[in-house]
């Protein structure tokens, strides 16, 4: 069976994310508070980072069943971690987890346990900024993300192949992305062929689709086109996504389109959950 | 995110229970753990250690000063509660004096006792434990024998606690099993423990997949869970107490397992680890290897606990002086090797060392002979002085004769005493003897030649085994790559064609309405005769002649006209077209009069559209449904024919690489076999060389001595001894 490869430190995969930060993602989006597009991917990222790095610690420290890049493609394309880790790729999680660029105090209305809300504050680790300049050059963040995904399933023969996340609100302005998306998920391991997940963040408008099986019902082209280059969900995935209440069938795509802010969350827990941490 | 009271309960992240501890004060009510101190990480949230299916939080009362471990639970777990209150209840009947040793873990279930977002949440108060996991601690002491040797007595122990009230842990591996600083256990993760009174309902888990019996299932939950990981954890300590190099060699650094890994279990044959223990030197390794081995195949509820198999007091692993394992090569623990003491009983009867009695120098005792060799000299002397004067003689040389005489007789003689023919005997014997005993200096230097090209060969042929044994995995996981590229590559044609089926779908549906109404339309004009109401100009005449001469009858009959060039001098006429494109020249119908027909057409036709059908009947979209359910069908068993081409590739991909493997092992074990003889024949060369090099110098000293008798036993030494005084 394929996409059952033990994730372990000596055998670890890694997570890829493609971050758009192309002038657009300053639009709004979500319900009663909008948000940029751009802080809600921001957002939703350094949470997973915390998320992963909390999931991955064990007596002696964060262990390395991961090893994590965060390339952002709108003006430029390349790292966007800031901080110490700026301009770096695949990073390993340990090391992510201890270098965050800062740790913001948020303010949080917590219930107080007699019925009110009480205003306080969380500490919140911050790896990346949001950023919305430029185009959206998708072939060449593919590219870079296929570099990458190269590089890894030659170290990591074995393994459970890479996870490539492409975070988008849209249409590509360096060309279809079709070929590009395919080049990524011909690389393979042992254990299965690159993942390739999008989740498409568009100003069309349209029913909000999490994971769906058909392009049927998807609103425009570029919609399609992005449900067109997702990978199947794995097994292990689907039947995770199945528990998080999601409808799934054996031929559903790691594939969100118009996701609200936990949808967003929800999404990359999905699509970064391993088969089994040991 | 779910119904916080439905069976399937969504539970928060580690994340999100690390965001919650940082408020202490507000995320818990209990009194020990409201406002209580979390350990922190560098960045300020609070310290997770986390599993598969919680997170464990340090935190330090307020109230008392009490340290803590607070499991927080990221997935639900049917009966959580009704599961401790059992394992609770039945560990406080447990005697702590009774016990081998205090394992046992104080802790508290607390329901709806974390406050995480809007929701209450479960906790797990526990004792906190000042101890480091299993594997932790052989990272620090697994060259300490006699202390893992007492650890592994210590963990038998531990398991005969549990079995002796009913009990089992369920998940018995290297992070549940802790070790205190005075080396005795500490055991901790009851989440899957069963307890008697739990008899009736599942197991929450399957336990560490590198400890579990290959035939362990979702729903074995019983007293004899923990079997088969006891006697892996129980073989890994003994092993590494007998050998500690086994820790470094078969335990990878933070590798989530002890000394062996899932993969043994299932394919012992294709696996190093458990290979290794097997063929270990020392029997109480290998034999408690092949139980692990033949255990791997026993349906768990057959299988043995760990104490019915130990034998004899459990002190023994302390006591026992392990020698140290003896690899291939030759054994050397003081005294003789077995294979020799048959060479040395055959040893002297195979070396020709009879020893040559040699006679003593010079010549002895004189015979008859002697005398009358003695006497004739003299006589020979004084004939040769009286000849000359008594003219005898007739010339000068006649005087010797005499002495010539004598000469002569002494010279046989001498030939006939037995000094000299026994000392040219022994001589003899002794230097035919030396040629049969080969020249040890030589003999030692081409052993030494052979011996180094030898070890060369050996040494290559050993680190090449280990290298090809990665070839054929690497080879093994290019042809599971190649599945995968082939599978990917046909799902993702079989997926593009199945998303273009609804665009089909939807192109098939448009022109099977378009056929229908245009056959509607068709309908109509046909229906439409000229002649019921011909248009504006056209007499009954001219429809006889559309009809008899040129078959239009309706306005399904023509599509038009065109108008054309008559052949009489400038007048232009017009022809009708027909349905197919023919034309028909119509005598009578010049340029109006088509045209009034055609616009008579252009309004049956136009009144038609507006009535034409619109939809499909089910019944006629049927076929269309039909081909594209038929065509998706075709596609979606493509595609599990392709999944199952990819999962019998794969499985033939490893079936070659178990049979690469053991062709290499069997080759391997042949090869350290004969290399084994070999090492044995160079060690009886040398001790067969020491052995002629003695001979060889004795029987060197004795042709020497042979020699120089001989040389006393010259011409000159036979007429001393003829006239010698004895
Ligand atoms: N009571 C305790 N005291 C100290 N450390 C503990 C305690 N309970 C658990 N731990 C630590 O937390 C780790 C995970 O806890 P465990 O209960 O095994 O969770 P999981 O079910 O996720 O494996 C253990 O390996 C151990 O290091
Ligand atoms: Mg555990």
């Amino acid at each position: 069976m394929p996409y059952t490869a033990e994730i372990s430190r000596s055998n670890p995969t890694s997570i890829i994310f493609l971050v758009d930060q192309s002038t657009s993602m300053s639009d709004p989006i979500g319900g009663e508070v909008p948000q940029q597009k751009a802080d809600v991917v921001a957002d939703a990222i350094n949470r997973l980072l915390t998320e992963l790095s909390v999931k991955c610690a064990k007596e002696e420290g964060v262990r390395d069943y991961f090893h994590v890049a965060v390339i952002g493609y709108g003006a430029t394309v390349g790292s966007a971690f800031a901080g110490s880790l700026a301009g770096r790729d695949i990073v390993p999680l340990s090391e992510v987890a201890d270098n965050p660029a800062r740790v913001d105090e948020r303010s949080k209305r917590v219930p107080d346990g007699a019925g009110g809300l009480v205003e306080t504050t969380v500490n919140f680790p911050l790896w990346m900024d949001p950023v919305a300049s430029g185009g959206t050059p998708m072939n060449r963040a593919l590219r870079y993300a296929e570099n990458l995904v190269a590089g890894w399933t030659e170290r990591y023969p074995a393994g459970f192949p890479p996870i490539v996340i492409n975070l988008t609100d849209g249409e590509s302005t360096d060309g279809e992305p079709s070929a590009a998306a395919e080049a990524v998920t011909a690389h393979a391991t042992a254990d299965g062929a690159a993942l390739l997940f999008n989740l498409h963040v568009s100003a069309a408008g349209g029913t909000p689709t999490a994971f769906p099986d058909t392009a049927d019902g998807l609103p425009d082209s570029y919609a399609r086109t992005l449900f067109a280059m997702s990978s199947p969900l794995p097994a292990h995935m689907r039947a995770y996504a199945a528990s998080q209440g999601r409808r799934v069938s054996e031929t559903t795509r790691g594939f969100v389109y118009n996701a609200d802010i936990t949808s967003v969350v929800q999404f990359l827990d999905i699509g970064t959950r391993a088969t089994e941490l040991r | 995110m779910g119904s916080p009271t439905g069976p399937q309960r969504q539970f928060p992240s580690g994340a999100a229970y690390a965001e919650a501890l940082q408020h202490t004060q507000l995320c818990f009510q209990h009194p020990e753990l409201k406002g209580a101190r979390a350990e922190l990480t560098r960045l300020g949230l609070p310290r997770a250690v986390s599993g598969a299916f919680a997170s464990v939080f340090s935190l330090t009362s307020a109230a008392s000063g009490q340290r803590y471990a607070v499991k927080c639970f990221t997935r639900h777990v049917p009966d959580q509660e009704q599961r401790y209150e059992a394992i609770s209840s039945r560990l406080a009947l447990l005697d702590p004096a009774g016990l081998s040793q205090p394992w046992k873990l104080g802790f508290e279930y607390l329901p709806d006792a974390v406050r995480v977002g809007k929701d209450l949440y479960p906790v797990l108060k526990m004792d906190w434990i000042k101890a480091v996991t299993l594997s932790a601690w052989l990272d620090a002491h697994h060259s300490d024998r006699p202390a893992v040797g007492r650890l592994a007595d210590r963990f038998e122990a531990l398991t005969r606690d549990l079995s002796a009230h009913g009990i089992a842990h369920g998940d018995l591996q290297h992070g549940n099993l802790l070790v205190a600083s005075d080396g005795t256990f500490r055991l901790v993760d009851y989440d899957g423990m069963y307890v008697p009174a739990l008899a009736g309902l599942g197991g929450t888990e399957r336990g560490h997949r590198n400890y579990q019996s290959p035939l362990r299932g979702n729903d074995d939950f019983g007293a004899e869970l923990d079997r088969f990981s006891a006697w892996v954890i129980f073989l890994s300590l003994k092993a590494i107490a007998v050998d500690p190099a086994l820790w470094n060699r078969l335990h990878e650094p933070s590798g989530e397992f002890l000394l062996l890994t899932e993969e043994d279990f299932k394919s012992p044959a294709g696996s190093t680890g458990l290979r290794t223990l097997l063929a270990h030197a020392d029997r109480a390794v290998s034999d408690l290897a092949e139980q692990v081995r033949s255990l791997a195949f026993q349906p768990l509820e057959l299988l043995p606990p760990l104490d019915l198999a130990v034998p004899g007091p459990r002190t023994s692993a302390t006591a026992t002086p392990t020698p140290p394992p003896a690899g291939a090569t030759a054994p050397g623990t003081g005294g003789l090797p077995g294979w020799m003491s048959g060479h040395l009983a055959e040893q002297p009867a195979t070396t020709p060392a009879t020893p040559v009695t040699a006679p003593p120098g010079g010549f002895h005792t004189r015979t008859a002979l002697d005398v009358v060799v003695a006497v004739l000299w003299p006589l020979a002397l004084i004939a040769a002085l009286l000849l000359p004067v008594a003219r005898i003689a007739t010339a000068l040389p006649g005087s010797l004769i005499p002495l010539a005489l004598a000469a002569t007789a002494t010279a046989f003689a001498r030939s006939r005493r037995t000094e000299r023919v026994r000392s040219r005997a022994a001589l003899d014997a002794l230097t035919k003897q030396l040629a049969h005993v080969e020249d040890p200096a030589k003999a030692a230097a081409k052993l030494h030649k052979e011996r180094t090209r030898f070890e060369a060969a050996e040494k290559h042929r050993q680190a090449t085994y280990p290298r090809t044994q990665d070839e054929l995995t690497a080879q093994y996981h290019a042809a599971l790559r190649d599945a995968e590229q082939r599978r990917t590559r046909k799902l993702r044609d079989i997926a593009k064609k199945i998303d273009g089926l609804s665009e089909e779908r939807r192109r098939a549906l448009a022109k099977a309405l378009a056929d229908k109404q245009s056959a509607y339309i068709r309908n109509q004009l046909g229906r439409r005769s000229i002649a019921q109401s011909p248009p504006h100009g056209i007499g009954p005449k001219l429809v006889a002649r559309l009809a008899d001469d040129h078959g239009i009858r309706t306005a399904a009959d023509f599509t038009g006209y065109r108008t054309v060039q008559n052949s009489s001098y400038n007048s232009t006429g017009a022809v009708l077209v027909l349905p197919g494109g023919r034309r028909a020249d119509v005598r009578g119908i010049g340029e109006a009069k088509a045209a009034a027909l055609v616009a008579w057409r252009q309004k049956v036709l136009a009144a038609a559209v507006a009535r034409q059908p619109t939809t499909l009947s089910a019944a006629e979209q049927q076929p269309v449904e039909q081909n594209i359910t038929h065509r998706r069908t075709q596609l979606t068993s493509r595609h599990t024919a392709v999944e199952s081409e990819t999962e019998t590739a794969r499985k033939q991909a490893k079936k070659r690489l178990e049979e690469a493997r053991e062709h290499l092992a069997r080759q391997n074990t042949a090869a350290e076999t004969s290399a084994r003889r070999k090492r044995q024949e160079f060690s009886r060369r040398t001790t067969e060389i020491q052995q002629n090099n003695t001979l060889h110098a004795t029987l060197t000293t004795d042709v020497e001595a042979a020699r120089s008798r001989q040389s006393e036993l010259t011409y000159a030494c036979y007429l001393r001894f003829l006239y010698r005084a004895s």
